[in-house]
């Protein structure tokens, strides 16, 4: 009776384990994102973008929208 | 002289337009009405880049609600496979103690049977004993039963010659 309950049991885990696996691979997939924004905000920290002319006007109407 | 003066005019106009832009920013006004913030170059640069730092801000933001929302489905996950974990280590601890359990049983009858058996050869040694006297006997029996047998054969010849010597 057991053992039967183990091997159940035991075949749930199974399918959790992948269930976990595939949340660990969305999880380091979202890492991987969220690094590349923390990457773009330190490079516009660091050297900030200096648009000029109409590119500069441009900009500015397309972020007043 | 026109030099100096001219030198002086381009400082002096030089001077006043710097004084202008160190004064921005400024509203600009016309008859009256605030029509809009007159800004420098640079300033607007720096906004422009600020805004875009903003979208990036937000945009992590998102990302780490995401990456949360990604955790939090991994401990439910794992706390999950504790609690499955946790089951089958009940099982498999409520199996060993009904194997204990078995096992002394069987142990228990192993003894038992070893008390019978040993029983069993005591009861035979005695059976064997009994058989042995009973033999002895049967012999004794036999001889006796023989004994009489030729001692009676005797006497009946014995009263025969003498009644024929009579």
């Amino acid at each position: 009776m057991y053992q039967n309950r183990v091997d159940s049991v035991g075949k749930i885990i199974k399918v959790k384990n992948i269930e976990i696996a595939r949340l660990k691979k969305d999880a380091k997939e979202a890492e991987e994102i969220m690094k590349k924004t923390k990457e773009q905000i330190e490079k516009l920290t660091n050297e900030p973008i200096k648009r000029t002319g109409d590119e500069l006007l441009q900009s500015i109407k397309q972020k007043t929208k | 002289m026109k030099k100096f003066l001219f030198t002086l005019t381009l400082f002096l106009f030089t001077f006043i337009l710097k004084a202008q832009v160190s004064n921005l920013p400024k509203y600009y006004v016309v008859d009256k009405d605030t029509l809009g913030i007159i800004l420098t170059v640079e300033q607007v640069q720096k906004l422009d880049n600020d805004v875009e730092l903003l979208e990036l801000f937000k945009k992590l933001q998102l990302d780490c609600e995401n990456l949360t929302t990604h955790y939090v489905k991994i401990i439910n996950g794992l706390e999950e496979k504790v609690v499955l974990m946790e089951v089958s280590i009940k099982d498999l601890n409520n199996k060993s103690k009904e194997q204990d359990d078995l096992i002394n049983n069987l142990k228990k009858q192993v003894s038992n049977n070893e008390k019978d058996k040993a029983l069993c050869d005591s009861i035979s040694k005695n059976k064997d004993a009994e058989i042995t006297i009973l033999k002895g006997e049967v012999t004794k029996q036999n001889i006796k039963k023989g004994a009489s047998i030729i001692g009676n054969v005797v006497l009946f010849i014995t009263l025969i010659v003498l009644i024929v010597k009579m």
